[in-house]
């Protein structure tokens, strides 16, 4: 389970500044789910990946619901800079340093058990005994998004009394995108209402609700669990269904999910632009995977700072990262015989290049 | 004004060119003789899908800075600490996929085109300058330049074209440079380079590598985006060298000469570096006032091209310094690239002689944009320039005639039926030096059967001259497309899009294997609403699909209303989009 550091929220800034958070807590989830995918890719787990990929889209979904939100209270979403993607293994943004190691690995059942299923972890998970109580300084994800939901509302209230609101963004800001992701999931938030709406939608698909680990329809287009119960469905190999007989009324007796782990590539843990030589085919996949990458957090940035259009170019840049994380899971890791690359998703700027690059590119050049 | 004219920047670095080779053999677009191999890597003598089957596509700029510049006065600068600009990133895309580079066709290979490049100049924090590349083929390729590789890792050819579009950012920068360049250009600017030593060995680091160097320069309305109206150097037999232009700036006293992809290089093997294979050669620019075989030679000035950071200094760009009877020559008289020499006759007397490298084609005609794609019933107008020693003609007349030499691999045929053309035979310049006309296409008929369409060539040529004497490598370039029945693009089946779609499952394997499988129905019904988009957007757009920008108007239509049908039918919302990201 996740612990958030604990935060107070006295005004609209630190109210602001929790939701760039919340924009960084999703998209920290991102890049292990992909990478984990990734592996996943023509190895006969079609089904495992497509219940990690349909987690990736709501992360996406979860990720656009808080920018949008930022925006509404006349905020402004960062997601181009170095910082806000974090360093793997690592805690995940707004996390305590006790809290869970994130790595960017290939596809194991023990890395959904102890990682994503700890990210995904709610309070009270049916079926697990409660966990940890309140710790002082600490608070669960929910915890964090009640808080936000406690203080939209305070802080609109407050400022209603004075004839105010704090929604005064520019709604043509607002980015929805109704060919991929159904209006009652990204709408334009407007108001405390519409507000509170998209934070429930993130909570309840990522936690599901403490008596049905479904997600609740009107989140969602097709009957599924929550984050935490489709990971735990790919641990199991069974799919989650309701069940009369069992205790929660829910069991893992559904048909199997099968895993097959023989041809998922070896990927070496938590890769590293800057520690493949120069001079290998690693290097060069892996640099124009983060061209990539950084790339398509500008077109994110823009997408929610004005120019919701930019969301069509993030959509290509989204295909552009899989091939060449592809490309990557073929090329062995010339630091460690026997493994392959792999997708390190770094922010990349011209800067960083040149200094590797300049031994290459002087003998090309000059 | 173009790219030769000041204020001129020089930039040098690397780029990436990552097409998919599954089809550049034309029986490959045959799905009923189509083999799984055809996908794989080229092994010993069996080619199967050649060099990069996994391709993206990709063009991008790699690593290239700026490493000098010439301001409107004629001076130059390349230390950063005179003008911020120089050591800064010359770059593409910091928000969209990568641009694209494309074949026109399996049957004509060598007028590749770079689709959706945006160009920035940028210090890292902000872009300094952002434009998009009016999308170009490259022209003068040579297989002869880099003599210690082979195949196209030994070739270099040419890209020129305009930046449009232009965000400047400069107004703080404090850079003399980028003032003058915006003072002098500000809505669209002139853009030359020459690319070679591409590494297409799939196993080495640099892989899709090669290198580039290029200049970027004000830009004219009423100059051509694709070449330079100035003086036009062929190269000579047994020269190892390659075309180069010319221009007489009289402002400035001086004769600029693009050399860019003019001379041969080698890696040097002790020092590591690229190097110009015979430096021995005392390279000098001239003007031949004699009569046809008995020359005479005024010389101008030597070419200073043997310093080991002259090619990424310059690009190849050399500035001589003329005096007026420089100049007065040079108006008058042909101009020549000679290694000269001085030759000992005998004991008491010495003469200077020189072979000619480069020699200037005197009456010249080239087309600016040279490439067009045109489906049954469009047409298009071509827009030639006549020149005289870099001048421009009027009442010139030009000649027109098909020429399918060029094409191939065969089969299938290339250039029939040719019934289906319409151009006139001749056209003559206007007062202004330049003559439009207009080619009007029909349906070619599907006569190559597994491949949509047919190529034509079209060569042009001054009336006094021949087309084998001009620079072969401009000829004008067409893909006309068959027509689809009518009742098949508005209601279209599944059965009517397969063909189409089972080829490009087949030619590109990184897209059906990685992202979509567009031969199988359920993947393009389920994925619709994406499928629609891409398909949806402008050729220029880097995301359009396909990316090889091969797809006929109606088949492009028939595409469309499907996938219309599919969302009409179901409203899916794409039920895998997100899982196969």
């Amino acid at each position: 389970m996740i612990f958030l550091k604990k935060i107070e929220i006295d005004s609209l800034e630190d109210l602001r500044k929790a939701v760039q958070t919340a924009i960084e807590l999703e998209h920290s989830t991102i890049p292990p789910y992909l990478t984990a995918n990734f592996t996943l890719f023509n190895t006969g787990n079609d089904e495992i990946s497509n219940l990690i990929g349909s987690v990736v889209g709501e992360e996406m979904l979860h990720l656009s619901i808080s920018s949008n939100l930022l925006t509404a209270i006349g905020g402004h979403p960062i997601l181009n800079k170095k910082g806000f993607v974090p360093t793997y293994p690592g805690p995940l943004p707004g996390g305590v340093d006790t809290g869970l190691t994130v790595p960017l690995e290939k596809f194991s059942k023990e890395l959904i058990q102890k990682v994503f299923m700890s990210i995904e972890e709610q309070e009270d998970p049916i079926d697990i005994k409660a966990m940890a109580l309140e710790a002082t300084e600490s608070m669960t994800i929910g915890q964090f998004y009640e808080k936000i939901k406690k203080s939209l509302t305070a802080l609109e209230t407050e400022a209603h009394n004075q004839g105010k609101t704090i929604f005064t963004g520019d709604p043509s800001h607002q980015m929805t995108y109704e060919k991929f992701f159904p209006a009652k999931l990204l709408f334009p938030i407007k108001d405390l209402t519409s507000a509170l709406n998209g934070i429930d939608i993130i909570v309840d698909q990522g936690e599901g609700t403490s008596t049905d680990p479904f997600v609740n329809p009107t989140d969602s287009t097709v009957e599924e669990p929550a984050h935490y119960y489709r990971f735990q469905e790919i641990v199991k190999g069974k799919k989650l269904v309701s069940d009369p007989s069992a205790p929660n009324k829910y069991s893992y007796s559904g048909d199997p999910i099968p895993f097959n782990p023989a041809k998922i590539p070896n990927m070496w843990p938590n890769p590293k632009m800057e520690n493949y030589p120069p001079d290998s085919l690693a290097y060069t996949n892996s640099k124009f995977f983060n061209y990539n990458y950084t790339c398509l957090l500008n077109s994110l940035h823009l997408a929610f700072n004005g120019q919701p259009e930019q969301i069509n170019e993030a959509m290509g840049l989204m295909f552009a990262i899989r091939l060449y994380a592809l490309k990557l899971l073929s090329n062995p890791d010339p630091n460690h015989p026997g493994f392959m690359a792999g997708p390190s998703f770094e922010f990349v700027t011209d800067e960083d290049l040149n200094a590797v690059e300049k031994a290459a590119l002087e003998s090309q050049t000059s | 004004m173009s790219y030769l004219n000041l204020p001129r920047l020089t930039f040098a670095g690397l780029f990436q060119a990552d097409p998919s080779t599954v089809n550049n053999d034309p029986t490959h677009y045959n799905n009923e003789t189509f083999e799984p191999s055809f996908q794989d890597y080229q092994s010993g003598e069996n080619l199967n899908g050649w060099w990069n089957p996994d391709g993206t596509g990709n063009w991008r700029l790699v690593g290239c800075k700026i490493t000098k510049v010439s301001y409107s006065d004629g001076t130059e600068e390349t230390d950063p600490t005179k003008d911020p600009v120089i050591g800064l990133s010359i770059t593409d895309t910091e928000n969209k996929t990568a641009a694209k580079i494309v074949d026109l066709d399996s049957q004509q290979q060598m007028v590749s085109m770079i689709w959706g490049l945006i160009v920035r100049i940028t210090d890292g924090k902000k872009n300094l300058i952002n434009g998009s590349y009016k999308p170009a083929a490259f022209t003068n390729i040579w297989f002869t330049r880099s003599p210690d590789l082979s195949h196209d890792a030994a070739a270099a050819a040419i890209y020129q074209s305009v930046i449009e579009d232009l965000c400047w950012d400069i107004d703080s920068f404090g850079s003399r440079y980028l003032n003058e360049l915006k003072a002098a250009s500000p809505e669209k600017l002139s853009i030359q380079f020459t690319l070679d030593r591409f590494n297409g060995d799939f196993t080495a680091a640099d892989f899709t590598l090669g290198r580039i160097a290029g200049s970027i320069g004000p830009s004219y309305e009423s100059e051509p985006d694709h070449f330079v109206i100035g003086r036009q150097l062929f190269p000579q037999a047994g020269s190892n060298c390659n075309y180069a232009t010319a221009l007489l700036d009289e402002s400035q006293k001086t004769l600029i000469l693009d050399l860019g992809n003019a001379f041969q290089f080698i890696l040097n093997k002790e020092s590591k570096k690229i190097v110009i294979a015979d430096p021995t050669r005392n390279i000098v620019a001239a003007v031949d006032q004699g009569s046809s075989g008995n020359p005479d030679y005024y010389y101008l000035g030597k070419i200073e091209y043997t310093d080991l950071d002259w090619y990424a200094s310059s690009a190849g760009v050399c500035t001589i310094s003329l005096d007026d009877e420089g100049i007065s020559l040079v108006k008058q008289f042909p101009l020549v690239l000679i290694d000269y020499k001085e030759t000992q006759e005998n004991t008491f007397t010495s003469f200077m002689t020189g072979s000619v490298l480069l020699q200037e084609f005197e009456n010249y005609v080239c087309a600016d944009q040279f490439v067009f794609q045109l489906n049954p019933g469009e047409s298009c107008d071509v827009n030639l320039y006549a020149t005289h020693l870099g001048n421009l003609i009027p009442d010139k007349t030009i000649e027109l005639q098909l020429n399918n030499s060029f094409f191939g691999p065969t089969p299938p045929p290339v250039g029939v039926p040719k019934s289906i053309l319409s151009f006139p035979p001749s056209i003559k310049t206007d007062s202004s030096g330049k003559a439009t006309f207009t080619i009007k296409a029909g349906d070619p008929g599907n006569p190559r059967e597994y491949i949509d369409g047919q190529v034509y060539g079209l060569a042009y040529s001054l009336s006094e001259d021949y087309f084998t004497n001009c620079n072969q490598s401009n000829f004008i370039s067409l893909l006309v497309y068959d027509s689809v029945p009518q009742d098949k693009i508005d209601d279209p089946t599944w059965k009517d899009l397969l063909p189409t779609m089972q080829q490009y499952a087949n030619l590109y394997p990184l897209m059906s294997k990685g992202i979509f499988n567009l031969a199988d129905k359920n993947v393009v019904d389920q994925n619709a609403q994406i499928l629609k988009l891409v398909f949806g957007k402008e050729k220029t757009d880097p995301n359009y699909m396909p990316a090889t920008r091969d797809l006929s108007r109606d088949k492009l239509k028939m595409i469309l209303n499907y996938l219309n049908k599919v969302i009409a039918a179901s409203d899916p919302k794409d039920s895998i989009t997100f899982k196969k990201i």
